[in-house]
């Protein structure tokens, strides 16, 4: 008896001795934080991983494209996809773009490779490249937010303006550090953009475009969030710098449909790719889906030489299309309305659609998304020097550039600043459809949406998005947009 | 090393049982009932300890025991009898008959049973005859009704599918909030591993005619030996064994029957959506004339424009719920053999289960085989052995089998699909498949009856349970038992999405498959020691360490692109898509101890403390201490009660203790980097997890003051209990501004109070003539509220259904008005009370109802007369109110292209003045004006759940022995059964019945069934 018991307490003695041990497991599927980035190979990863966040659904993955022209007047919704759109295209209250929470997490991972650097094993030139890239990543993300969710700086309606959004530049990784960020001011915001960029524009890399963020990248985001900022100086400098930087190639008249059918569009200087099949977002999330429904390059081009009978099976949805009135834009010969074609029977409609994604990547639901190209710079430096009465021969140059590659007439040089300046709006719209501008051209310009489900004028609550309802509630030192 | 040291102690506890001291000496003797004949099966205990047997066809036994040792002597209806074993060798013992069973063993856990008398703890026990031959594939769902306290809830009605068991309300409101389920010693894994293609419960493994009896643990005064992992409950499942001494005993059983919809959802016809549609368009475009909305209406239906009324009206309608949901059939086949001599007996059973759903092409099979061996090596070591193995093959539906909202999936879409589209082409093929150039018309354009039929979705489970014990008897008093658990479980799913299909048309079919290996070990040892000091005092202590481990792993595969779709393997692929695999498991240990003091049967005192250490949790919090104390007092023990022939039991409970609740991910304390997305083809790491090093225990600390009566010889008796269950320390998620990055971090904050009065009565109302009816009846009352979050929090950010004050799965919204008479359109009420046509997201508020239960329980009653047995459970749930998520995108009266219930047509604003609460047909739901809010907005969908229904009756006629004998058999039997016979209710929707914890609804669910089940029972 007493020596069961003491083997017994031997035993548990034992056992609760190696019980530290005993209950030792390690997860295989993820690493510790505290030694993820500390190597070369974690830091890639990591850096890697930073781009995928541009791929989400309500990223580039669709919405920030799809939703932003659902809410614009450019486009109609067609009830062939259980709703989809219909909200955003009548611009329901609360039916608005998304992604508060995508965006700060690429910032959160980027802020803490940005932490991580200088005690990382990169030689310095290695870090500088990485911290151009993130930089440049980081204002992307930060325009972004600015735009769905805050006023743009020169256009801002004191009575309703809630400020930017909050600018977080420290990463998180522990309990800790987690903090109640309120929001910081939209010229905070636009400060902090420009000295990312000013910054990205330094170190970033000059190779691996368009798929990765480079000098030319930077240089042309900057260009654009200095239209949006009405700094029409920097705007032309950098529109100027980034189309001389030697990437992304101005597409003729001839290739200009081409160019929208090859998977990565020429045009790009910075685009987000979408490479393996796995990264489809597949019918009922993909920006394909949502603008058409057609399957591939192969049978838009078949369908726009030949309709047969009966048509093929409709495949994506096809809800977001453009009205008439936008098709009705283009004059004759615009090679640019070419875009735009019948698609398939869905729902027991039949409608033109746009073809700017349609599976260019040889995978159905899957399009690499230009971020900036070569005519938007153009068109930005063209807006900006008309605005501020810079050179207007250049504008009227830049202009005419896109207006005789879509095989229009180039507009004499007797055209007034006026005129110029509407032709401009005129030649974004056209040039630019479809990918996700026109909504925040309005907004910049401080314009009314006028829609035929109903009106958006500019000082509507709609106009900015909501911020996430959960947010308000888990923060108390942030204030929602006004009317939500 | 560290293997070597764990295998090392592992081994040092086993070889415990290897030594030997003390003497035991055999006791023979002969039990006998009251009317003097033998009784066979009846358990003979040694007191305190595992050690036992049962009394062979003659009545005999012979069993070893100290002469300090007391025999316990316990059947079904007779009262247990306790006896010194003293000098005697050989004992006669009579047992008096008992309509109370409060006499009854209890297993509380680790070997131990008490009889109910000694139990200090609230207890449920379910009996394996109540159950037998209910045609539900897992134990857990056919306990449905019969334990007060013991809410149980089918996810939905998939045979063999998951099942929500919650004992004593919700507690946890992110982490789990299911008991501990323990098969004989075994603890299971119960996590639902089917991946989304079959609902898949892995308690089905056991067939539930193999259970003796479920056991549940709801307090803390037994359930705290389980420590960390009890805060839950415990479900303890005894199944059969040999009874020694016995004939061979052999079982044939069999049933067969047929599974059917309950009901279906009357929707509109052809003529009135397009009536509906009409008005719909009309509506957003006021300027439209009837017959240019009826040309627009016509063309989507790919209809001529020109069609004339007439062709109109004779437009065919076509039911495609009909086709959905079939009639089906369930089998069952057991065969089992059982007996023993007095040094080993034998449990032995073959199984084989079928049931289909009722949704086309969705059924359960299984296969299983069960063995109980236990055998004395000597006299002091006994064996005991089980093992069960199971092999389950289910085919479940397209889309996820928990809810669908897919639109190929038909057990959402068919009352959805358009009524004018056929199911079947002329020449009987399906309509509108891709290849036939038919578009249906319609959101809903698949045909979902292809779907069923064409993919092949199938999951294949085996698992293999064993026990293994061996029980050392050191001495008179003092037992040392080692046990070895194993759960093993491979699950293997495929789903083949058929080419032809139109989700798998332009891919050309895709296979995902899955592999799911989980492999859950659990050894322990325990001391068990047990001595009574004179007559008074008895004194009883067990002591015990335990380790638990399991290791999850598996691996993936998409492959697209088949050449026909007859080949559907992976290497008929031309390209694979993309591969998965992952890694997980947890480690536990634990030691243990319940000291018990009983004086004169009259007082009982027990104290149970356990030291319990996880890996699940922060480094700085990974052990924990769970104690418990409970009480009893007989008062029917004592003097002024003792002779009364009123009172036949009388004993007050009283207990409090603390246990603990892990159900977490397995790795949820780490800071972690996880894998990202896959950018230029390459892999990508980022920031996953922030961690908490302070991450411990939810802590349960329960209350419960029970008494347990019996009155009139046991004619009436049953228990009240009343509990408090305070779920302090919440693992909960609590949401973080996503400005850092993340979304949540797991802390130990906030609390949940569960506090509820459980009532049980069993009546014999009429014994005489060989008439019987007896009554079993339970209800329990359950009162649910959060009483804390974290500072400054009343609600939780990002779900509002959890609020300080209000119960979990509190409703909240922006109570809807009903329509504005004028015009037809929806309104709401704003905060103050004010109509408005918009719904805003911070306008929400709490509307006084939600989704938890209030009061459950079950009602059975019972009649035999020579040998015939009419017997009908009553099963009810009241208080849920939930939205009718299902209605909501049915209600939308052709606003967009689906078709809808005939209730909102029929009821539609049609005429100024008119009050109703549907309002006018709306192109997308929505009035055209952009800041009006859709017509699905706010809470017009909430809904009384509540339900009481005839779960089960059956009628039983068992032939009298002297024509079974005739028959050259040892018992015949033949019933008829009828399951979900009817069912009261208000809600609107398929059934009531579904469950919501977890983010489920009964959107695009299967319903639950209605079955009828012919059956007999042979004894050879």
């Amino acid at each position: 008896m007493k020596h069961t018991l003491g083997i017994l307490t031997l035993t548990v003695g034992l056992f609760m001795a190696s019980c530290s041990n005993l209950l030792d497991v390690q997860p295989r599927q993820s690493i510790d934080s505290g030694v993820a980035l500390t190597t070369r190979e974690g830091i890639n990863a990591a850096v890697t991983n930073v781009y995928t966040y541009q791929k989400d659904i309500t990223l580039y993955g669709r919405d920030l494209i799809a939703i932003a022209e659902a809410l614009g007047d450019e486009s109609r919704i067609i009830n062939r996809a259980g709703g989809r759109f219909i909200n955003e295209g009548q611009n329901v209250i609360n039916s608005h773009l998304l992604g508060w929470n995508i965006y700060y997490l690429g910032i959160n991972n980027i802020n803490l490779i940005l932490d991580a650097l200088p005690s990382s094993p990169f030689n310095e030139a290695e870090r500088e490249r990485i911290e151009g890239e993130l930089k440049f990543l980081r204002a992307l993300n930060y325009h972004n937010l600015a735009r769905v969710f805050a006023y743009d700086p020169k256009v801002r309606i004191s009575s309703l303006d809630r400020g930017g959004v909050p600018l977080v530049l420290k990463g998180v990784s522990t309990p800790e550090q987690i903090e109640n960020h309120p929001r910081a001011s939209v010229d905070e915001v636009y400060a902090q953009i420009y000295k990312d960029l000013t910054d990205a524009v330094a170190k970033a890399p000059t190779t691996g475009a368009p798929s990765r963020a480079t000098r030319a990248a930077a240089m042309a985001l900057f260009a654009r969030v200095a239209l949006y900022n009405e700094d029409f100086t920097n705007a032309i400098k950098y529109a100027t710098d980034a189309l001389n930087a030697g990437v992304g190639r101005f597409v003729g008249n001839t290739d200009y449909v081409a160019a929208w059918r090859s998977n990565s569009h020429p045009e790009s200087v910075f685009e987000i790719l979408f490479q393996t099949r796995q990264e489809s977002l597949g019918v009922n999330n993909s920006l394909q889906s949502a603008y058409t429904t057609m399957e591939s390059v192969a049978q838009v081009n078949s369908l726009g030489a030949l309709r047969p009978t009966p048509l093929p099976t409709a495949n994506g949805w096809g809800s977001v299309v453009p009205t008439t009135a936008f098709l009705g834009l283009h004059q004759t010969g615009d090679v640019r309305r070419q875009l735009y074609q019948l698609g398939l029977n869905r729902s027991g409609s039949i409608v033109e659609e746009c073809t700017k994604f349609v599976g260019k990547s040889g995978v159905i639901y899957m399009d690499n998304v230009p971020v900036i190209r070569i005519s938007e710079l153009i068109l930005i430096r063209a807006e900006a020097l008309a605005r501020s009465n810079g050179d207007q021969a250049q504008a009227l140059a830049d202009v005419n550039r896109i207006r005789t590659r879509a095989g229009l007439t180039a507009l004499p040089t007797t055209t007034t600043n006026a005129q110029l300046q509407t032709e401009i709006e005129l030649q974004r719209r056209l040039e630019l459809a479809f990918e996700g501008h026109r909504w925040f051209d309005l907004k910049r310009r401080g314009r009314d949406v006028v829609k035929s489900t109903g009106n958006v004028p500019y000082g509507d609550t709609r106009t900015l998005a909501p911020i996430p309802v959960r947010e308000i509630q888990a923060n108390n030192k942030l204030v929602q947009n006004a009317g939500y | 090393m560290r293997n070597t040291l764990q295998q090392l102690c592992l081994l040092v506890m086993v070889l415990l049982g290897q030594l030997a001291w003390a003497q035991d000496r055999a006791v023979t003797g002969k039990v006998k009932g009251d009317d003097g004949s033998p009784l066979p099966g009846v358990t003979v205990l040694l007191k305190g300890t595992s050690r036992g047997t049962t009394t062979n066809a003659e009545g005999n036994f012979r069993i070893e025991a100290p002469a300090t040792g007391r025999l316990v002597f316990s059947f079904v209806g007779y009262k247990s009898q306790e006896i010194a074993v003293g000098n005697q060798s050989t004992l006669s013992v009579t047992l008096e008959s008992d309509a109370s069973n409060l006499n009854e063993v209890v297993v509380v856990g680790y070997g131990a049973s008490l009889t109910k008398k000694e139990t200090t703890g609230a207890t449920a026990n379910v009996k394996g005859k109540e159950i037998e031959n209910l045609p539900n594939p897992s134990f857990d769902g056919a306990m449905q009704g019969r334990a007060a306290g013991v809410q149980i809830t089918s996810n939905n009605g998939t045979p063999g599918g998951a099942v929500q068991v919650r004992i004593r309300g919700v507690g946890s409101i992110s982490a789990g909030n299911e008991p501990l389920y323990i098969v004989d010693g075994v603890q299971l894994n119960n996590r639902n591993d089917g991946g989304g293609n079959v609902s898949n419960n892995p308690l089905a493994f056991l067939n539930p005619n193999d259970i003796e009896s479920i056991d549940i643990l709801k307090d803390a005064a037994t359930a705290a030996i389980y420590g960390a992992q009890a805060a839950n409950g415990v479900v303890l499942v005894t199944t059969k064994r040999g009874k020694a001494g016995t004939k061979a005993k052999v079982n044939l059983n069999m049933y067969r029957g047929v599974v059917e919809p309950i009901r279906q959802l009357d929707v509109l016809n052809t003529q009135q959506w397009i009536q509906a549609r009409q008005e719909a368009l009309i509506t957003n475009t006021p300027t439209l004339t009837p017959a240019a909305s009826r040309t627009t209406v016509l063309a989507s239906l790919n209809l001529p424009v020109d069609l004339s009324d007439q062709a109109i009206a004779e437009l065919p309608t076509y039911n495609w719920q009909g086709e959905a949901y079939r009639p089906g059939s369930v089998t069952n086949a057991d065969l089992s053999a059982q007996g023993g001599n007095d040094r080993t007996t034998y449990y032995i059973s073959g199984s084989y289960n079928q049931q289909d759903a009722i949704l086309r092409n969705v059924d359960f099979q299984r296969f299983s085989g069960k063995m109980n061996l236990t055998s004395k090596l000597s006299n002091k070591i006994t064996l005991d052995a089980g093992l069960t193995a199971a092999s389950v093959s289910q085919r479940g539906p397209y889309g996820g089998s928990e809810g669908s909202l897919a639109f190929g999936a038909p057990q959402y879409s068919a009352p959805l699909i358009l009524p004018i589209n056929p199911i079947y082409a002329p020449d009987g093929s399906y309509y509108g498949l891709p290849a036939s150039g038919i578009v249906m018309p319609g959101d809903l354009s698949q045909n979902v009856i292809a779907n069923s039929n064409l993919i092949k979705s199938k999951t294949g489970t085996r698992q293999l349970v064993a026990n293994l014990g061996l029980t050392y008897a050191i001495n008179k008093d003092l037992i040392f038992k080692a046990f070895g658990g194993l759960d093993y479980r491979s699950v293997n799913s495929s789903f083949f999405g058929d080419p032809r299909l139109s989700d798998y048309f332009n891919i050309r079919g895709t296979l995902n498959q899955f592999v799911n290996n989980n492999t859950n070990l659990t050894t322990n040892a325990t001391l068990n020691y047990n001595k009574t000091f004179g007559s008074k005092h008895t004194f009883g202590a067990l002591l015990g360490a335990e380790y638990r481990q399991e290791i999850n792993e598996g691996t993936s595969l998409n492959a697209q692109g088949f050449p026909t779709p007859e080949l559907n393997t992976a290497n008929a692929a031309a390209e694979p898509v993309s591969v998965g695999g992952f890694w997980s498991g947890f480690k536990r240990a634990g030691v243990f101890t319940n000291l018990r003091y009983e004086y004169q049967k009259r007082f009982i005192l027990s104290g149970i403390i356990r030291y319990d250490g996880s890996s699940r949790f922060g480094a700085n919090n990974q052990w924990g201490v769970f104690p418990s104390i409970s009480a009893k007092w007989n008062l029917a023990e004592e003097n002024f009660l003792k002779g009364s022939n009123v009172v036949s039991d009388l004993g007050l409970r009283f207990s409090v203790g603390s246990t603990g609740n892990d159900q977490v991910a397995n790795f949820a304390a780490r800071r972690l980097y996880g894998l990202g997305g896959v950018y230029q083809g390459n892999a990508g790491i980022g920031v996953s997890q922030l961690g908490n090093p302070n991450l411990r225990w939810e802590r349960n600390v329960t209350y419960n003051v029970g008494l347990d009566y019996g009155f009139f010889g046991g004619r009436l008796k049953g228990s009240i209990d009343a509990f408090q269950r305070i779920s302090r320390d919440l693992l909960l998620t609590r949401s973080i501004p996503q400005t850092n990055g993340f979304n949540s971090i797991f802390e130990n904050i906030g609390e949940v109070q569960n506090r509820g009065l459980e009532f049980a009565i069993t009546t014999v109302n009429v014994n005489t003539g060989g008439f019987r009816w007896e009554s079993n009846f339970n209800i329990t009352f359950l009162d649910n509220k959060v009483t804390k979050l974290f500072e400054g929090a009343d609600v939780l950010p990002g779900n509002l259904s959890v609020r300080v004050g209000y119960p979990l799965f509190t409703n909240v919204g922006v109570p809807y008005a009903g329509v504005n008479p004028a015009n037809g359109r929806p309104m709401w009420y704003d905060p103050s009370g004010n109509l408005t046509y918009i719904v805003r997201t911070a306008d929400q508020r709490p509307l006084g109802h939600s989704g938890i239960t209030k009061q459950f329980g079950g009602f059975t009653n019972t009649f035999s007369y020579k040998g015939f047995e009419l017997s009908g459970l009553f099963q009810y749930d009241f208080g849920r109110v939930i939205q009718n998520t299902q209605e909501f995108r049915l209600a939308d009266n052709a606003g967009v292209l689906r078709n809808g219930l005939e209730y909102y047509f029929t009821n539609r604003w049609t005429t100024p003045g008119q009050i109703t609460s549907v309002p006018r047909p709306a192109n997308n739901r929505t009035e055209i004006s952009g800041r009006v809010s859709s017509y699905q907005s706010g809470t017009r969908f909430f809904q009384d759940a509540s339900y009481i229904r005839l779960k089960q009756v059956s009628l039983s006629y068992t032939v009298p022995p002297a024509v079974v004998s005739r028959l050259k058999l040892s018992g015949l039997k033949v019933y008829a059964q009828a399951v979900n016979a009817f069912t009261l209710t208000r809600w609107t929707g398929f059934d009531p019945e579904f469950a919501i914890e977890g983010g489920l609804d009964n959107q695009g669910i299967i319903p639950q069934s209605r079955n009828y089940t012919l059956g007999v029972q042979i004894g050879l």
